[in-house]
């Protein structure tokens, strides 16, 4: 169950930037949402936007602590056969959320295509890939594994070589994505 | 780090899977294994004595689990659903993998008070008990199995069981018919318990080897602590055997487990034996 709320809460970060651009796209501030609070129109729509953004930011910070309470597995010295830097194989998959949401006109047309794509990320169980990771300083690593299982490694730390990776405690999302903390 | 896994029934494709992540399920068991004792399925282990196997990862009973190199993150988490279908459950600790079985027995669903700060009452529905001894433990630095009942085991280990010898009816029936047994009229084949074919089996080992010269000289040295109990008739060199136990009595003699003490001149029976190396 606790897992299960945990990987709703990826899937939000991971998609939340789809309702982000379509805000800006649509200049819908802050003062479009809450029009009782007078003092928001005035605020500039840049800020609003940067607000919006804070949000999933802040929440994969909260995401980031939360998994320390995941199960967790460890890295082996000579346990890792191949690693492989994924940041950028992501970016263009990612981007079609942006085009996605700038083609958005209405609500119907936006709540429509969210759900769908919440619903596929969540399913997709391979991984959660969510760029606000990058700010926080992660990298992703495809790895496979002396016996030729491949995982995906959310991790601070630069591997380049198998060798690299040895890790006392990495936390478990589900069972092929694995977050190291430290 | 120590996890605890279980094997699931009826799951084909990934039978095993991962329980609890980070956490030490039994107290270390530490045997010296060459204190342990070969399998024999007559032995009667004493209470801190383990059998072992050796050379375990070559025996065509050893699961393939344990002939790799393990690794935690290949194994999927436990489903919900998956609960009541564990077969057994074993815990790697430190590179060994200790056992246990899982029997409806294990899962309780009572109703328990629980003390804390104030008594309460729990319902216990879909919990599973820890033993505080495994069933069996792999030692892998040895490529050793200890365990302490193989008829436990064995549901793990399948096929483990042909460790386990009994005599057929037709090995009772060629030991009965030895040149040194006499049968009274009302025993025979189907009266042999279950023990005692157990004990005609390595019997039946032990007088293959025997020379023809050393076969004699037991008959005197069974008659010589046995006269009382097993009659041997001096013409024919028959014992003969009417109950179960007699039967018992001269296996033990054929073992040679019938022996004297050096002080004190007390003559003993070995219930249990093991080779002193």
């Amino acid at each position: 169950m606790t897992n299960i709320a945990f990987r709703l809460l990826l899937t939000f970060n991971a998609t939340s930037l789809l309702l982000i651009v379509f805000f800006a796209q649509n200049k819908m501030d802050l003062g479009h949402f809450f029009p009782s609070c007078e003092w928001l129109a005035e605020v500039p729509k840049l800020i609003s936007y940067l607000a919006y953004l804070s949000l999933p930011v802040l929440l994969t910070g909260v995401s980031i602590w939360l998994s320390s309470y995941l199960g967790s597995d460890e890295f082996k010295q000579g346990d890792v056969q191949s690693i492989e830097h994924a940041n950028n194989s992501f970016l263009p998959s990612y981007l079609g959320y942006f085009f996605v949401a700038i083609g958005v006109s209405d609500w119907t047309t936006l709540w429509f295509v969210y759900v769908v794509l919440f619903a596929f990320t969540f399913l997709s169980q391979a991984l959660y890939f969510n760029p606000l990771f990058l700010l926080f300083g992660y990298e992703f690593y495809n790895i496979k594994t002396k016996n030729g299982v491949v995982v995906f490694l959310i991790s601070r730390h630069r591997y380049r070589k198998p060798d690299d990776v040895c890790i006392q405690e990495a936390n478990r999302i589900n069972n092929y994505t694995f977050i190291e903390k430290n | 780090m120590n996890h605890v896994f279980a094997r699931v029934k009826s799951e084909r494709k990934k039978p095993f899977v991962k329980v609890l992540s980070n956490h030490t399920l039994f107290e270390a068991v530490n045997v010296d294994v060459s204190f342990c004792v070969p399998y024999v399925p007559d032995h009667n282990l004493d209470e801190d004595a383990w059998f072992k196997v050796e050379e375990f990862s070559q025996k065509v009973f050893c699961i393939d689990l344990l002939k790799s190199t393990f690794d935690s993150k290949e194994y999927e988490d436990l489903k919900k659903d998956q609960f009541q279908k564990i077969s057994y459950i074993f815990s790697v600790q430190g590179g060994d993998f200790y056992f246990q079985k899982v029997s409806p027995s294990v899962f309780i669903s009572k109703k328990i008070i629980a003390f804390g700060e104030i008594a309460k009452i729990e319902e216990s529905a879909g919990r599973m008990v820890v033993n505080s001894l495994p069933d069996a433990v792999y030692l892998k630095a040895k490529d050793t199995l200890i365990f302490r009942s193989l008829a436990t085991v064995s549901s793990i280990f399948k096929g483990i069981d042909e460790l386990y010898r009994e005599a057929t009816n037709e090995d009772v029936g060629n030991f009965l018919d030895e040149s040194f047994i006499a049968l009274d009229a009302g025993y025979g084949i189907q009266s042999v318990s279950k023990p005692n074919r157990k004990r005609i089996a390595l019997a039946m080992e032990t007088l293959d080897s025997m020379s023809d010269l050393d076969r004699q000289n037991m008959l005197t040295y069974i008659n010589g602590y046995c006269n009382e109990t097993l009659k041997l008739d001096p013409a024919t060199r028959k014992f003969t055997v009417s109950k179960d136990d007699e039967l018992k009595l001269l296996l033990y003699g054929v073992e040679q487990r019938f022996y004297t003490t050096p002080f004190g001149n007390e003559k003993r029976i070995a219930n249990s034996v093991m080779a002193i190396k």
